[in-house]
């Protein structure tokens, strides 16, 4: 409870004026004008209503500084967080800046070359996988195309181009120029076109190999323009890799060679797959895959002429270039007659 | 005076934790002081609505924050001294001469004071307000801080933000004028 204040004096007496009383009095006596009932009707209405509107206003209050904190305290901690991660990193380059002796510098290129290396490795897997790539297609002619391929392969382990435009790895990779034996065992037939892109080992000495067109051409050009002048000049490989014995042209009777060059095919016949990669048989005959199919075919033609020498010469030539071809049983019985 | 007894400051307080019955008791005090003394400050029965309303908005936003730190009516007469300054800065015409006298007449005076019942005597007090309307803006709100509220020095120095000898300065020139005008 309060206590009652006594009755004061409106003020000092040192705080009176001159002719105050007077004055006092008659403005006492003037009218005495009272606020409108509306507007006190007004001004209880705002307190009433300030007074109902307070428990609801009071119960809000404490939600949202307690949420903006949480947020301002997570975001604090977010950045100390981040800031002391990133602390110990960047001190390190700036305090020895291009230092190439200490630890870190070490460490860094040691890293850089791991990185090369890992790089070249890549790259070495893909032109392995591009190499195995192109040869699955280049095997993908008749089995007794590709039989005939690697009959008369003549260096299996030799690198094969792949493209022109890559010399450069040609020349990492050194290709052994000796011919291989031609007469391959039957193992030998079995090995992939992916193993004649593996580096070569140390090629067995073999035979001469006959002397053909392709070989001098191939002995006295670098590797890709003899790819491409063999290519040219060996129309028979050029043939697309399905049915290409069919559509062989019979090759005009040479007296000696094997294998004659078949007549030069037009150049837009050239794939440029074939061209790129040249089967190994340039490197002894010149006769294709279809090759054997196509001399047997001219035998025929020499006997069906009357011309039975030479026939009986290309005939013992084919049986010792191919002595695992299965010999039809006429020529074949003309071949157990010679004697 | 010791605030903490103050019967208005404890009204308001007991306003402030809610009790409406509070407010209706200060309200009741002081409307009639406080409308009459910005009605008489700003010349404009409109505008003193206007300001006796903010005044008393005032007082019921500041409810919660109240501090008994002077008297309630030297708070309150504070407040609606402000707002009286800002009425002046937006220098809203203010009613002169017959117009000041056509709103104060408004409130009419009793019957018995009538001119015709009292005719020098009802002169004086028109005289004295028209007196009060012609003054100066800090001195008429000194006099009618004095005179209406009966203020001391110090109080009416609280509320117009002033020192004690600046108000008893203007109380002097204001009521030299006065009873200039009301001497015959």
């Amino acid at each position: 409870m309060t206590t009652p204040l006594p009755p004061q004096p409106p003020h000092d007496d040192d705080d009176a004026l001159p002719g105050e009383a007077e004055l006092k009095a008659l403005y006492a006596r003037l009218p005495q004008p009272e606020p409108p009932p509306a507007l006190d009707a007004a001004v209880r209405r705002m307190a009433a209503g300030a007074v109902t509107a307070a428990p609801a206003a009071s119960s809000r209050r404490p939600r949202w500084p307690i949420a903006l904190g949480t947020a301002a305290t997570l975001v604090l901690a977010a950045g100390l967080a981040w800031q002391m991660r990133t602390l110990p990193t960047e001190p390190v380059p700036s305090r020895a800046p291009a230092s190439a002796s200490t630890p870190a510098a070490e460490a860094r290129a040691a890293d850089a070359q791991r990185l090369r290396d890992e790089q070249d490795s890549r790259a070495r897997r893909a032109n392995a996988e591009t190499l195995a790539a192109a040869s699955a297609r280049q095997s993908e002619p008749t089995a007794q195309a590709a039989a005939a391929k690697r009959i008369d392969a003549p260096a299996a382990a030799r690198p094969m181009p792949v493209t022109p435009a890559e010399p450069a790895q040609r020349k990492a990779a050194p290709t052994p120029r000796a011919p291989a034996p031609q007469r391959q065992p039957a193992a030998r037939m079995q090995t992939t076109d992916a193993d004649r892109f593996a580096p070569a080992p140390a090629p067995a000495p073999a035979p001469a190999p006959a002397p053909t067109n392709a070989n001098t051409l191939e002995e006295a050009a670098p590797a890709p323009a003899l790819v491409i002048e063999a290519a040219s000049q060996a129309p028979a490989e050029r043939v697309e890799p399905t049915g290409a014995a069919g559509r062989l042209t019979p090759p005009a009777p040479p007296p000696d060679p094997p294998a004659p060059p078949s007549p030069p095919a037009p150049p837009s016949s050239i794939t440029p797959t074939l061209m790129a990669a040249p089967s190994p048989m340039l490197d002894v005959a010149p006769a294709t895959a279809d090759a054997p199919a196509a001399e047997l075919d001219a035998i025929r033609a020499l006997y069906a002429s009357g011309q039975d020498d030479a026939a009986r010469k290309r005939l013992d030539t084919f049986h010792r270039n191919y002595p695992l071809w299965p010999l039809p049983e006429d020529l074949r019985k003309r071949l157990d007659r010679t004697p | 005076m010791d605030v903490a007894v103050d019967p208005d400051a404890q009204l308001m307080l007991a306003y402030g934790r809610g009790d409406l019955a509070a407010f209706d008791a200060l309200y009741a005090k002081h409307r009639g002081t406080l409308y009459r003394f910005v009605l008489r400050s700003v010349r404009d029965r409109s505008l003193a609505d206007e300001v006796f309303q903010d005044t008393w908005s005032r007082v019921i936003a500041s409810r919660t924050r109240y501090q008994p730190q002077a008297k309630f009516s030297t708070w309150l007469l504070q407040i609606a001294h402000h707002l009286i300054i800002d009425s002046y800065r937006r220098k809203r015409p203010l009613a002169e001469g017959d117009e000041a006298e056509l709103a104060l007449a408004a409130h009419p005076a009793p019957e018995h004071e009538q001119p015709e019942h009292a005719l020098s005597d009802f002169e004086r007090r028109r005289g004295l307000q028209r007196a009060i309307e012609q003054l100066p803006d800090d001195q008429r709100v000194a006099v009618l801080l004095r005179l209406e509220h009966d203020l001391s020095l110090e109080e009416i120095a609280q509320i117009t933000d002033v020192g004690r000898e600046t108000v008893k300065s203007r109380l002097r020139y204001a009521m030299t004028k006065l009873r200039d005008v009301l001497s015959p």
